[in-house]
């Protein structure tokens, strides 16, 4: 049995739609994201587990027992907010031990938990501060402190590191599953970046428009996209619509005919991993050569993100430096493709088609 | 639920009131139906005066922006000498009573007035040079005095919040000063001045106070014509439809206005801090100072005069003399009063104390409804929990005066009366107050305080009153000193036994002789310093960035 289960969770402000439907588990343990576009309903399903908000229709059970009419404050669920929501007339201290006197602990026992956690977060002896003088980095291990005093049964996490910039976020979320893998907590990690995602998750639920639309390990994820919005979401951007032509027995793409993979469908998205493309053919497998002309190239540390007009198309991928320095922008360029490496997904207007490509 | 209980209370104290106004104008008489309407129609003198109120309120709005928008300019864009000093001075006309800023005038420009006095006195002159009590100008004077701090407060701190960033980049973009102001910032400007506008036009065309005591009765408002109305010519029908026409005339001024605040409101929350405001070159430096010192030097001038003949009373010996204060703390009783002096202080301050009593937990409970309530009947609660703020209190005073005259609501004789019409008056301040504060507390921060254990009870009482007690402080200041100035609704409701101070001014006013001013100035200084006290505790309390008004 999963530890927290949510089945049919909907909920829905005025005409919008926020959660459709929801179907979702969380194991002992498990460290799991829910990654989405803003928008998409994430936050709504952390405050309706937390018992913030009441769903439509659903439910939601932790250890069995449904939760349905159960008071946040009786939940024992942590919530740490993208704003940290830090009591701003509470001192360090008072704000993590917050949770803990509610739940009537003697105060020997409050100050050593106090303490135990400003240790966990690195933070020793930054009891006596006040909010307001704290960094950002700082108020986010301050909140995260305070959500784990209590030993929540289950935390969630929204967009914990929403209000930091991009240095510190990358520093801050790999130290933060560290401390949630240490103490061995439940989680629900919020986020809309991937690469987030993938640093942080034991497993990712992907999330759009109200629903669950794939799950697994980040490698899964990222292997196999389960349809074109994830592919784009995940950072993909050689996608191109292919219509198939069965006289030639090959999708027809704004960057030319695609002999790969076979026809299933009248109509797919094509998605052509970065790492398939390369400006010399690479041995063994069947590789296609395609024609065309360096529009921009940019460098990125120890290589170059070149964009390559194809047909009626750019292709994006990868070169290293010493290969693309001399190129320079209009140059005729010839294009080797991986086509083994070549996916359909379902085109995103098309019905939700499970024709996931092996 | 306890949370409706404000509810209740409007409904039973404002909108029965309010019925019981609508069912006296809608009289038949002769066989007509409506015929209190067909009366004030077929009267000129009473369209008149509708005309005039419209009149003056307009001049007055002009007046009060022209006069007030450079110094806005000047305290929201730059640095100078003693400015917070001078940003409360500006606020402290506002916030006295309408019988302190009549009688300042009183003591200014009147007959016995500093400034005749000192010109008399300066020039040997055989009488008072100056003629201006019962003029139009001495209105509008008295108006852009008294509203000038809504226009600079209000239009300052919102031009304080643009950032100065935009002005900047349309400078860099090739526009002229003069062309990045009329072109970026003014219309960025103009929901905060529209709000200014609309508050000033709301105050002076309800002005009743002022200009009863300045006009005379050439200069009379639609609220002083429903005061002599019910109070002189016992025409009570007639007065009930003037009100109807004053309530739905400031309804409407009122809605532009809520209107034009939420618009200021969004956008405040997405300028960013603003940087910290240059000084200036020298030169300019003392012109702008000495422009606003000017300003504020004018604006408080009414008060100073005030305690100035105070002291130094225009009858008997020249020089210091405290016979006025003396006068209103013996205890004696004189002819013209039912009570004395003193005890119309003891009765001020017993009637606001228990003013600040019902409409603190009324206003704090309306302010909780209005900050979380949603669905289709938050616009009509929202509206009636802020009417109150919009209807005249010679109006409130009117309907309490029609509703409750009989069993089981007769409450006439009572001192009951008085004071629920001062906590109708004073609840608005209380529940601005504190919405304010509520508005500005991150929502999260009760929903983190929920998820680790709080029940509501402890989230309100470790979280929430901690983060609100500032503005529970400063609306329970205003409410205080809202009912210790009170005028329209007193003058009409109050029994002599019941004697308030603003009403003792008054009839003291009305007396002939110096010995009589002198009192009067003595009792309005007193008045003058308890409202000045509580405005101090409300300055220093105020949370930063809340709402001005």
């Amino acid at each position: 049995m999963a530890l927290l289960e949510i089945v049919g969770a909907t909920k829905r402000y005025g005409s919008t739609l926020a959660l459709d439907d929801l179907s979702l588990s969380v194991e002992r343990g498990e460290l799991l994201v829910l990654l989405g576009p803003s928008g998409c309903g994430k936050s709504t399903l952390l405050r309706l587990i937390a018992g913030l908000e009441k769903a439509d229709a659903g439910t939601v059970t932790f250890q069995g027992e449904p939760l349905a009419g159960v008071p946040p404050e009786r939940r024992a669920f942590g919530l740490m907010f993208q704003d940290l929501a830090l009591f701003p007339h509470l001192s360090v201290h008072e704000n993590i031990a917050f949770g803990l006197r509610r739940r009537r602990l003697p105060g020997a026992a409050i100050n050593r938990r106090v303490g135990e956690l400003l240790g966990l977060v690195n933070m020793p002896g930054y009891g006596a501060r006040q909010v307001h003088q704290l960094s950002g980095g700082e108020r986010q291990r301050v909140a995260l402190a305070r959500s784990l005093a209590p030993s929540p049964r289950l935390l969630m996490l929204d967009e914990p590191m929403g209000a930091l910039d991009w240095t510190l976020r990358e520093e801050l979320y790999t130290e933060v599953r560290r401390i949630l893998k240490t103490v061995e907590v439940a989680s629900l990690y919020v986020t809309h970046d991937h690469n987030e995602a993938f640093a942080v998750a034991d497993r990712i639920a992907v999330m759009q428009a109200g629903r669950i639309v794939q799950s697994g390990s980040a490698e899964e994820v990222l292997r196999a996209p389960a349809s074109e919005f994830i592919a784009r979401f995940l950072g993909y951007r050689n996608i191109f619509r292919g219509h198939a032509n069965a006289q030639r027995d090959a999708w027809e793409t704004e960057i030319g005919s695609l002999p790969y993979p076979a026809i299933h469908a009248p109509e797919a998205a094509l998605l052509v991993p970065e790492q398939a493309v390369s400006l010399e053919p690479r041995g063994e497998g069947p590789t296609l050569r395609v024609e065309g002309k360096l529009r921009e190239k940019v460098l990125r540390s120890w290589y170059y993100r070149l964009q390559v007009a194809v047909g009626r198309g750019d292709l994006f991928f990868l070169a290293p430096r010493q290969t693309a320095d001399s190129l320079e922008v209009g140059t005729h360029l010839t294009l080797y493709i991986d086509v083994t490496a070549v996916q359909t997904l379902p085109a995103d207007d098309g019905q939700q088609r499970k024709n996931r490509q092996a | 639920m306890t949370l409706w209980a404000p509810l209740g209370f409007l409904a039973l104290f404002f909108l029965y009131p309010l019925a019981a106004i609508l069912g006296e104008s809608f009289q038949r008489a002769g066989g007509t139906p409506f015929a209190p309407f067909f009366d004030l129609l077929a009267d000129p003198y009473y369209l008149d005066r509708i005309g005039f109120t419209f009149w003056q309120a307009t001049l007055s709005t002009i007046l009060t922006l022209a006069v007030g928008l450079p110094s806005a300019y000047a305290f929201a864009r730059h640095n100078f000498l003693a400015k917070t000093l001078l940003r409360s001075l500006i606020t402290v006309p506002f916030v006295m009573p309408p019988i302190v800023m009549a009688l300042g005038f009183v003591a200014l420009l009147g007959p016995q007035g500093a400034l005749n006095a000192l010109l008399v006195g300066l020039f040997s002159l055989e009488e008072p040079p100056f003629h201006m009590m019962n003029t139009l100008a001495i209105i509008l004077l008295a108006h852009v005095v008294y509203e000038y701090a809504i226009v600079v407060r209000l239009v300052s701190t919102f031009w304080s919040n643009l950032d100065p960033r935009l002005e900047a980049s349309a400078r860099v973009l090739g526009a002229g000063p003069w062309t990045a102001f009329y072109r970026v910032t003014l219309p960025l400007l103009m929901p905060a001045i529209g709000a200014a506008a609309a508050l000033v036009f709301l105050f002076t065309f309800t002005s009743f106070g002022v200009v009863l005591i300045l006009g005379g009765s050439s200069y009379a408002t639609i609220d002083v014509s429903i005061y002599t109305l019910a109070m002189k010519l016992f025409r009570l029908p007639l007065a009930a439809a003037l009100a109807i026409v004053q309530i739905a005339l400031t309804f409407l001024v009122m809605l532009v206005y809520a209107r034009l605040q939420e618009a200021t409101a969004t956008r405040i929350e997405l300028a960013p801090q603003a940087a910290t405001p240059p000084g200036l070159p020298r030169r300019r430096g003392y012109l702008l100072l000495g422009g606003v010192s000017l300003a504020v030097f004018i604006v408080v001038s009414p008060l100073l005069a005030l305690v100035v003949r105070s002291l130094f009373p225009a009858t008997g010996e020249a020089g210091l003399s405290l016979a006025g204060f003396s006068a209103i703390s013996s205890n004696e009783r004189n002819a013209f009063f039912f009570v004395s002096p003193l005890m119309a202080i003891r009765n001020s301050l017993t009637f606001a104390l228990l003013t600040t009593l019902i409409s603190l937990p009324l206003g704090t409970a309306a302010a909780y409804i209005l900050a979380r309530s949603r669905g289709w009947w938050r616009s009509p609660v929202d509206a009636l929990l802020m009417l109150p703020l919009g209807t005249s209190s010679v109006t409130l005073g009117l309907g309490f005066l029609l509703g409750f005259d009989q069993p089981p609501f007769d409450l006439r004789a009572t001192w009951v009366i008085i004071v629920l019409a001062h906590s109708l008056v004073a609840y608005p301040f209380v529940l601005r107050s504190v919405l304010s504060t509520l508005r500005a507390m991150d929502p999260s921060l009760r929903e983190a305080a929920r998820t680790l254990g709080a029940t509501p009870l402890a989230v309100f009482r470790l979280v929430e009153l901690p983060l609100i007690w500032r503005g529970l402080l400063v609306g329970a200041t205003f409410a205080f000193a809202v009912s210790i100035g009170e005028f329209g609704a007193s003058l009409i409701l109050v029994r002599p036994e019941y004697t308030t101070m603003p009403l003792a001014i008054f009839r003291y006013l009305g007396q002939p002789g110096g010995q009589n001013l002198t009192e009067a100035l003595a009792m309005t200084t007193l008045l003058m310093v308890v409202t000045a006290a509580g405005f101090l505790i409300i300055e220093r309390l105020r949370p930063r960035g809340t709402a001005e008004f």
